[in-house]
């Protein structure tokens, strides 16, 4: 167990969701209004190692948050938690509750598959399917039997169009995803996700293996389905998470030491750790 | 707070003390560097060597051996005591690896998808200790405990059934070994980006997993068939042998097989005895060399769009 340096902040996202384009505003203004995920006291570890402790943070429908913090701080562990990814690995012990619009999702009567279809995933490494691209756009709606198949040649065609592949691939849409760049598959992996109608995505460091321009595209697509979607993004691209989130929550020695308004957690961090982190003197 | 270059408190720490314990000149020269790679090359051409010399010559015999007296109704004509035609043979040959394919290729897939996906650490160790154990045991000791359990004690009698079991519990190791080994090798990230999407177990599987892990299981499915129809003494055993076409019952049912013409009629004292030992021995390379081709045909055909095409 680690020392407890500092009393960890207990309002954590206390913000209303159409206050969060607003800068200057301050962070614990009331309740938020409509959060698709919350957890409450929740602790995680894998065998013996306590990996997080005493998480509570609540995510605003529709919004970014960008979960930063150094190597080894958690965000991954706590990030893979919320569509239940690490249930599958060897020690995994958990506390407390993690509620998608208010029922747990370790309630026995959740369906994995269906949970996953709300809470989907994109990775640090693009991975697309050793499908055609129009397979793995489709591969979701197929599994899940989501539409018709007369419908698929006009889905495939609105996600590409949405993730701005579309014209890049229409004309070799039956060729592999592995001869486009590693910036084009990130973005088919989207489509991917995308196509299952998810509520939230959980973004895990999904443009550390991007090339600046791709990040650009990447980015710029998330800010717009923001509305639509609620974002989590894990990211060591302190720009980025300037750039891109609404809030901020940092993570340090297995604590969420601060959450706030992005804005707020750069311009005016409560915590000396957070103002070392987000100023560069760390890490 | 701190100044950006720290000076050592301790100089012996220091890079004049380095300088000192790592010296640039003793390095291997390039002259002695290019010597070993020029040795590593001729022991790799050597490799090489070994193993195109034997196939080359055993093909190359094999078939100038046979071609000259091949005749085409050698596949139409059963043996007649000595003489005669390979068509029992042929079909017998052939109805093992339908029967192989079916038993040992669903026993060792299974046991390799179960050792890969599923089993926990310790049933997974001992079930790959025993088929380790399996695949060292020498292919006489599995004809003759095949022979006394299946022929003798079960009055099987020589027969297809007491054969293909034998011949199965052979190959069995090789065909999990290699679905295992391939399903480990299906990169993480398909499985998790599918798990990811909210597509079941099953479904992962199925379209993705063993999709990528296929040319590995079939290169094992290939191998363990190429096993089973060159062997000889474990059939001898158990399968007996049979001038007559194979009867597709499991017990009672000997039946004969392109080896056994070929370990048979080659000591007897008559030509057309030697060269249908050496049709045989010609027929199973070319079955062995379709096999091959029909795996790549295959691979190829189902990796158009996998990360190595």
């Amino acid at each position: 167990m680690w020392p407890r340096m500092i009393e960890p902040v207990e309002h954590a996202a206390s913000i209303q969701s159409d206050a969060l384009m607003t800068s200057g505003e301050a962070p614990n203004v009331t309740a938020v209004a409509n959060p698709v995920i919350r957890t409450d006291s929740l602790d995680l570890g894998f065998g013996s190692t306590m990996i997080l402790e005493d998480i509570n943070l609540e995510f605003p429908r529709g919004s970014i948050t960008a979960l930063i913090g150094p190597s080894g701080s958690g965000k991954t562990t706590f990030l893979r938690s919320l569509n239940r990814m690490n249930d599958k690995v060897r020690g995994y012990k958990r506390a407390g509750e993690v509620k998608l619009d208010g029922t747990s999702i370790w309630d026995s009567q959740v369906d994995l598959l269906q949970l996953r279809r709300r809470v989907g995933m994109l990775f640090q490494r693009p991975n697309p399917f050793p499908m055609s691209i129009r397979e793995n756009v489709l591969v979701g709606v197929k599994a899940h039997k989501l539409a018709r198949k007369s419908d698929f040649d006009q889905i495939t065609e609105t996600l590409l169009k949405e993730v701005g592949l579309w014209k890049a691939v229409s004309d070799r849409l039956n060729d592999s995803p592995f001869r486009l760049s590693g910036g084009q598959q990130q973005l088919l992996c989207l489509a991917r996700a995308l196509a299952v109608r998810p509520e939230v995505l959980l973004l895990d460091e999904p443009t550390s293996a991007l090339d600046p321009f791709s990040i650009e595209l990447v980015e710029s697509l998330i800010a717009r389905l923001a509305p639509a979607v609620t974002f989590v993004v894990v990211t060591h691209n302190l720009a980025q998470a300037k750039r891109l989130s609404h809030n901020t929550a940092f993570f340090f020695q297995g604590r969420l030491m601060e959450y706030g308004l992005t804005t707020q957690i750069f311009a005016n961090p409560q915590q000396p750790d957070t103002q070392r982190y987000v100023s560069g003197a760390m890490g | 707070m701190e100044s950006p270059t720290e000076t050592p408190s301790n100089p012996e720490l220091g890079f004049e003390h380095l300088d000192k314990l790592i010296k640039g000149s003793d390095a291997p020269s390039t002259a002695s560097r290019k010597t070993k790679a020029k040795l590593a090359w001729a022991v790799a051409y050597l490799t090489l060597l070994a193993i195109i010399f034997p196939a080359v010559l055993i093909v190359g015999h094999v078939t100038i051996q046979a071609l000259p007296h091949f005749k085409l109704s050698v596949l139409t004509t059963p043996t007649e005591g000595l003489a005669g035609g390979l068509k029992n043979e042929i079909l017998g040959t052939l109805t093992i690896v339908v029967g192989i394919l079916i038993l040992a290729g669903t026993i060792g897939m299974l046991s390799g998808l179960y050792l890969s996906n599923y089993a926990p650490p310790r049933s997974g160790n001992l079930l790959r200790s025993a088929s380790e154990l399996l695949a060292g045991i020498p292919s006489i000791v599995f004809g003759y405990v095949g022979y006394l359990a299946l022929a003798v004690h079960f009055h099987w009698g020589f027969s297809l059934g007491a054969g293909l079991i034998t011949l199965s519990i052979m190959v069995i190791p090789y065909i999990a070994k290699t679905t295992e080994v391939a399903l480990r090798q299906v990169p993480s990230g398909y499985t998790e980006g599918g798990e990811a999407l909210g597509l079941s177990e099953g479904y992962i599987l199925r379209k993705i997993s063993l999709k990528s892990a296929l040319p590995g299981i079939t290169t094992g499915l290939i191998v363990a068939i190429a096993i089973a129809i060159g062997e000889t003494a474990p059939l001898l055993y158990t399968a007996g042998f049979s001038a007559g076409l194979p009867k597709l019952t499991i017990t009672h049912s000997p039946l004969g097989y392109l080896t056994y013409a070929v370990w048979t009629f080659f000591n007897q004292p008559s030509k057309s005895a030697v060269q249908l030992s050496y049709d045989a021995a010609f027929l199973l390379i070319l079955g062995v060399v379709f096999l091959i081709v029909l795996a790549r045909v295959i691979v190829a055909r189902t990796q158009r769009h996998s990360e190595n095409s």
